[in-house]
């Protein structure tokens, strides 16, 4: 079952003499449970098209669709509904909330459906199985980078998504760290077979992947089952 | 140099790249500046016209010299050999140190006490043209036997107004050959006959009048000038007040007031503040200081908002190699070519609005009182000064002191501002250090969301007091608009009132027409069936007659405390009690064993509706006419000092006392001194039911009536039946709206014709215009309270921005994560409600403190009577309202800013 699919995608910033495309015509699609890197030099587009399939961004042409629902359809609010109940998000600088501590960062996204009851079994499941028990009442500037990323890895599958979406999640870490962040994600696709779609522009990371799609100049150069699944 | 011209062209890079900011802090100095200058003009106006009513009054000099006391001959060989208009050109004598531009003498010849005191003298042309004593006919005595008068003077010696008219002084016969302009301070005390200089002279004393350049320091002029003349500089001698507004005056020492305020046993800060307000104008200064700090606040509060978006970027600077000391020019030069770019159009916007309200409504900027005390004396009452010299508000004057000094300020508080800023640059990164090194912040470790689903509250409360110092110092930033909006309100509210009260009860216009018995004698009375045959005459609302007598209570064992309030018993050398009273009524008090006094006092009989009135000076009791009149009570007026207390006479509602009257009109004269025989008097007992502060239908003829006069207070009726009294001294008429006044006056002044001795005199117009004068500062002072609140407004919204803005990143993961903008709309009203309550609360509890200075200001510095020491609990509600209000729809729309924003851009953003 296909859960992301995404077909002649454009984007373009500016008008004018001098628009940039940074996306071009560009289509693939994701089934259940595969684990994708994305992979491209800086400039490529990776990043742009992580923003669109996350909602964040909308597309010039071409559509998005995740789960048969296409995001370019829903107006503001639904989108952000199924944005919180679809998507979760891994960044580079890892964006926890200062203020809060790990236990309370893993469950806020969350508590964002009002009526909702807060899963606090499969919350502590998580951060049990991130490592993070232990640290469940610190601060986020009391954490170490690595473990910064566990939080917000834990905190993107609170929500048991249909995608998660980690963009650079190794690109502040260390060759240590990052094995053992990469070895979480691969975790969290066998465990409860999430599908993931990580912009890296590490090949040897990308290798660990399922399925690696190249992007360059915008455009899907390369797209293969190159992984190591 | 290339590194300054560097960092400014950098600075100028970012005026330009973050315009928003740029643009509120433009206009944050304009406002400031305008409303500092704006102001500060408008009082310098004020003052301006305040001295040129001075001079206009008590003449153009600024000393005189006793002329036995110097060696003055080659200033005479000046004034007498030299042109005759020598004294009208500027620069009349000048050496190192001192110019003189006027001067003249005036020769005493001989000083007379009977009829009235009358000082004979020569006065040479420089003397004439300084006072304004100005030749209305006729001419300046040439010969023997002639005299020059003023018309006040004519009238007293009761003389006819023509030249060759006839008067005999002292036994010698003089023949008016002048009549001159009155003197203003000209009372039946200091009465003037110009005489020709040939008359031999008793007295042999010469005063040399001197008016000296007015370049800010008159004082050291008049120093060299004293040295180059051998004249002895103690024994100089000031003419008026003008010398306070010229630089005239010796500094008191700020010591000395501070040593002398100690030493008094109560009011020591009202001495000290009154003392220093009179001598440096200090109320004056701390307007225009509490207007710049509030400027100052703002500008800060603008600034660190700019340099907030920036403050990574100046990290990355400093990591390049730009050292703190180029941050600290960098942020400098933006706020100077800000301030440059914003000085003018502020100077120029405030001198604008300060024109064009001064031109409308200059009068309430000039002083009252000018003309009405002099040396501590009452020479004349409000309304005759007001009803003869008009206050003008004269021309408006920008104030270039004020610009120049604005400017300074400014600038001095954008380079603290700037230091400021760059050391808490450092402190942010410390503490940054502080956070990831170290674990001695002590935090909440509990897990909140396993007991509270509404993650949003928690994260607004987190946000809220994350920075507790960021909290605090918002909350009170917000508040501090609220506290000057009030604070100023409190004022004005209490000035209405307390001018409402002054203008019936010590400027005597209670009502539009007085009738009053203009003499000292008891038996001049306005006839008992007077009030009746007004009642008659068309537009007459109401009449209210008073009945008086002059009385004596004994104060005994140590019930009158302020043993040294009146001259007669005070042992300050210096303080004397003024000649008539002292002539006609052998002074107010007599001491009659250490602790045992009799005070003179008025002895009024009042109308129901008086009475009524007189509750608004109610200290302590109750006035009910009608159980007074039942009860035989009274109402005693109480004293107040200097610094507003009323508790000179230890007297309360219950207590008794004597009261002593003369036993009718038929006892002479002198039985008003109460020295006279017992069969001269009647004495009765009294309790008293009300203490009050004033009086009002008061007369001031006898021992006067103000302040430090006391008074008893009774019905008409009373005044009757206990003494006998039937006539009147005076009554006040109040007319029915609409009516022809001058018909009314006229018809009145027919009623009262055949009554000796009595005058009408019609207030109308006088009210109008002080009631058009009190409806002006009021306006003006609500005006400056609104644009106070404005600017406070505009300062909210501006932080609210700040504080959205600074956690953009913030808000951008939120967003990220899903939270609809309705959610993220409820996190901002939460924190926005919760700012303007917190901000409502501590602005209340800062208010009550502030409340309580200015009450204490006001009563016991200013002297306003019967002050609201409530807190104006409506205005601080709707404060607090206004707050909450600002506060949510200022971090509703900011929020806005953040919702129509990149998410990706908010979420890079750290």
């Amino acid at each position: 079952m296909n859960i992301l699919e995404v077909s002649h995608l454009e984007k373009v910033y500016g008008t004018g003499k001098n628009p940039v495309h940074a996306l071009k015509g560009v289509s693939f699609t994701v089934r259940q449970g595969e684990f994708i890197a994305v992979v491209g030099t800086s400039g490529s587009g990776k990043s742009t098209l992580m923003n669109l399939i996350g909602g964040l961004d909308t597309p010039t042409k071409g559509s998005i669709r995740i789960r048969e629902h296409d995001i370019a359809a829903l107006t503001r609010k639904e989108l952000t509904i199924f944005r919180r109940r679809n998507i979760g998000f891994v960044f580079q600088n890892y964006s926890l909330m200062p203020v809060l501590n790990v236990y309370d960062n893993v469950a806020l996204p969350v508590t964002f459906d009002r009526g909702k009851h807060v899963d606090h079994e499969f919350i502590q499941e998580l951060i049990q199985e991130l490592g993070l028990w232990e640290k469940r009442k610190a601060y986020p500037s009391e954490l170490s980078g690595g473990q910064q990323q566990r939080v917000a890895l834990a905190r993107a599958l609170a929500n048991k998504p249909a995608l998660l979406l980690a963009d650079e999640p190794t690109g502040n870490l260390d060759s240590r760290t990052t094995a053992e962040v990469m070895g979480l994600l691969r975790m969290s696709k066998r465990k409860f077979h999430q599908t993931i779609l990580m912009v890296t522009h590490n090949e040897l990371i990308a290798q660990s992947c399922d399925r690696i799609i190249s992007i360059e100049d915008g455009q899907i150069r390369k797209e293969g089952g190159d992984g190591l699944d | 140099m290339t590194a300054l011209i560097k960092t400014v062209k950098l600075a100028f890079a970012y005026l330009r790249y973050y315009k928003k900011q740029t643009l509120s802090l433009f206009f944050g100095v304009i406002m400031s500046v305008a409303l500092m200058t704006g102001v500060g003009s408008l009082l310098y106006s004020g003052r301006t016209a305040d001295m040129e009513r001075t001079r206009e009054i008590y003449g153009d000099a600024h000393y005189l010299f006793d002329m036995n006391e110097g060696d003055f001959t080659e200033l005479q060989d000046l004034l007498y050999k030299g042109s005759s208009s020598a004294s009208d050109s500027k620069g009349l004598f000048q050496k190192k140190g001192f110019t003189v531009e006027k001067a003249g003498i005036l020769s005493v010849k001989k000083v007379i006490e009977d009829p009235y005191p009358i000082t004979f003298a020569y006065a040479d042309s420089g003397y004439m043209e300084m006072f304004h004593r100005n030749l209305l006919d006729g001419a300046y005595p040439q010969n023997p036997g002639e005299t020059a008068l003023s018309e006040r003077t004519i009238r007293n010696l009761d003389m006819e107004k023509s030249i060759g008219s006839a008067v005999t002084l002292d036994g010698d016969t003089y023949t008016l050959c002048g009549i001159l302009s009155d003197q203003w301070d000209e009372t039946s005390q200091n009465m003037k006959a110009f005489i020709n200089a040939d008359m031999e002279s008793e007295e042999g004393s010469s005063y040399l009048y001197v008016k000296f350049e007015e370049n800010g320091d008159v004082l050291s002029q008049a120093k060299a000038f004293s040295d180059y003349f051998h004249f002895n500089i103690r024994k100089i001698e000031r003419v008026s007040d003008l010398n306070s507004y010229v630089g005239g005056d010796a500094s008191p020492s700020v010591f000395g007031i501070l040593q002398t305020a100690l030493s008094l046993p109560e009011g020591r800060l009202a001495y000290f503040w009154g003392t220093m307000n009179q001598s440096f104008r200090l109320t004056e200064k701390l307007v225009l200081t509490i207007l710049g700090l509030f400027a100052a606040f703002v500008i800060f509060s603008l600034f660190q908002v700019s340099v907030r978006k920036r403050t990574s970027q100046y990290s990355t600077l400093q990591v390049l190699g730009m050292d703190e000391r180029h941050t600290f020019c960098l942020l400098l030069s933006e706020l100077y070519m800000i301030l440059l770019a914003g000085y003018p159009a502020g100077a120029v916007l405030g001198s604008l609005a300060a024109y064009l309200f001064y031109s409308r409504m200059g009068e309430m900027f000039v002083s009252q009182n000018i003309g009405i005390t002099q040396g501590g004396l009452h020479t004349a009452t409000v309304r005759d000064v007001a009803a003869q010299i008009e206050v003008t508000p004269g021309e408006f004057h920008a104030s270039v002191n004020i610009m120049i000094g604005s400017a300074f300020f400014l600038m001095f508080l954008m380079l603290f501002v700037s230091l400021f800023l760059i050391r808490r640059m450092r402190k942010f990164s410390w503490s940054q250090m502080l956070v990831h090194n170290t674990h001695t912040r002590k935090r909440s470790r509990k897990i909140l969301s396993l007991r509270c689903q509404n993650m949003t509250g928690i994260l607004s409360r987190k946000f809220l007091f994350e920075r507790k110092g960021t909290f605090f110092g918002i909350i009170i930033s917000l508040s501090l608009g609220g506290v000057l909006f009030l604070g100023t309100t409190f004022v004005v509210e209490n000035t209405r009132i307390h001018n409402a009260l002054t203008f019936k009860a010590d400027d005597g216009l209670a009502s539009d027409i007085q009738i009053y018995e203009d003499s000292h004698d008891l038996s001049d009375v306005i006839p008992s069936d007077t009030p009746g045959s007004l009642d008659s005459i068309d537009g007459i609302a109401s009449v209210n007659p008073v009945r008086y007598t002059l009385g004596e209570i004994p104060l005994e064992n140590g019930v009158f405390k302020w043993t040294s309030y009146y001259p007669e018993i005070s042992p300050e050398e210096g303080f004397e009690q003024d000649a008539g009273i002292m002539e006609r009524y052998h002074g107010i008090i007599t001491q009659q064993s250490e602790k045992d006094y009799r005070l003179k006092t008025n002895v009024y009989g009042y109308s129901e509706q008086m009475l009524e009135e007189l509750k608004d000076y109610l200290l302590e009791g109750d006035i009910d006419s009608q159980s007074m009149l039942h009860e035989n009570t009274i109402i005693l007026k109480t004293l107040m000092d200097g610094q507003g207390n009323y508790d000179g006479i230890g007297l309360k509602p219950g207590d008794t006392i004597r009261l002593k009257v003369p036993k009718d009109t038929s006892v002479p004269q002198e039985s008003l001194q109460f020295e006279g025989p017992d069969n001269w008097y009647q004495e009765k007992d009294f309790q008293i039911a009300a203490i009050v502060s004033r009086s009002l239908g008061k007369t001031d003829n006898y021992i006067g009536d103000a302040t430090n006069t006391a008074g008893i207070i009774m019905t008409n009726q009373q005044m009757f039946d206990n003494f006998g009294i039937d006539g009147y001294d005076n009554i006040s008429i109040t007319l029915q709206e609409g009516t022809d006044h001058d018909r009314t006056a006229d018809e009145i002044r027919a009623a009262v014709s055949g009554t000796p001795n009595c005058l009408v005199k019609d207030y109308t117009r006088l009210i109008e215009q002080q009631n058009r004068y009190l409806q002006q500062k009021m306006f003006f002072f609500y005006g400056i309270a609104l644009i106070l609140l404005l600017i406070s407004i505009f300062h909210i919204l501006n932080s609210m921005q700040y504080l959205v803005a600074s956690r953009r990143h913030e808000f951008g993961i939120l967003r990220a994560m899903g939270i609809t903008d309705s959610g993220f709309r409820k996190i901002l009203l939460k924190e926005g409600l919760c700012y303007g309550v917190c901000s409502g609360i501590f602005m209340m509890i800062l208010y009550m403190f502030v409340h309580k200075l200015l009450y204490y200001a006001l009563q016991h510095v200013f002297l306003y009577l019967h002050s609201n020491a409530n807190l104006p609990l409506l205005p601080m509600f709707a404060i607090i309202m206004l707050n909450i209000f600002i506060c949510a729809m200022a971090m509703l729309r900011a929020g806005r800013e953040v919702l129509n924003g990149n998410m990706i851009d908010e979420i890079a953003q750290v």
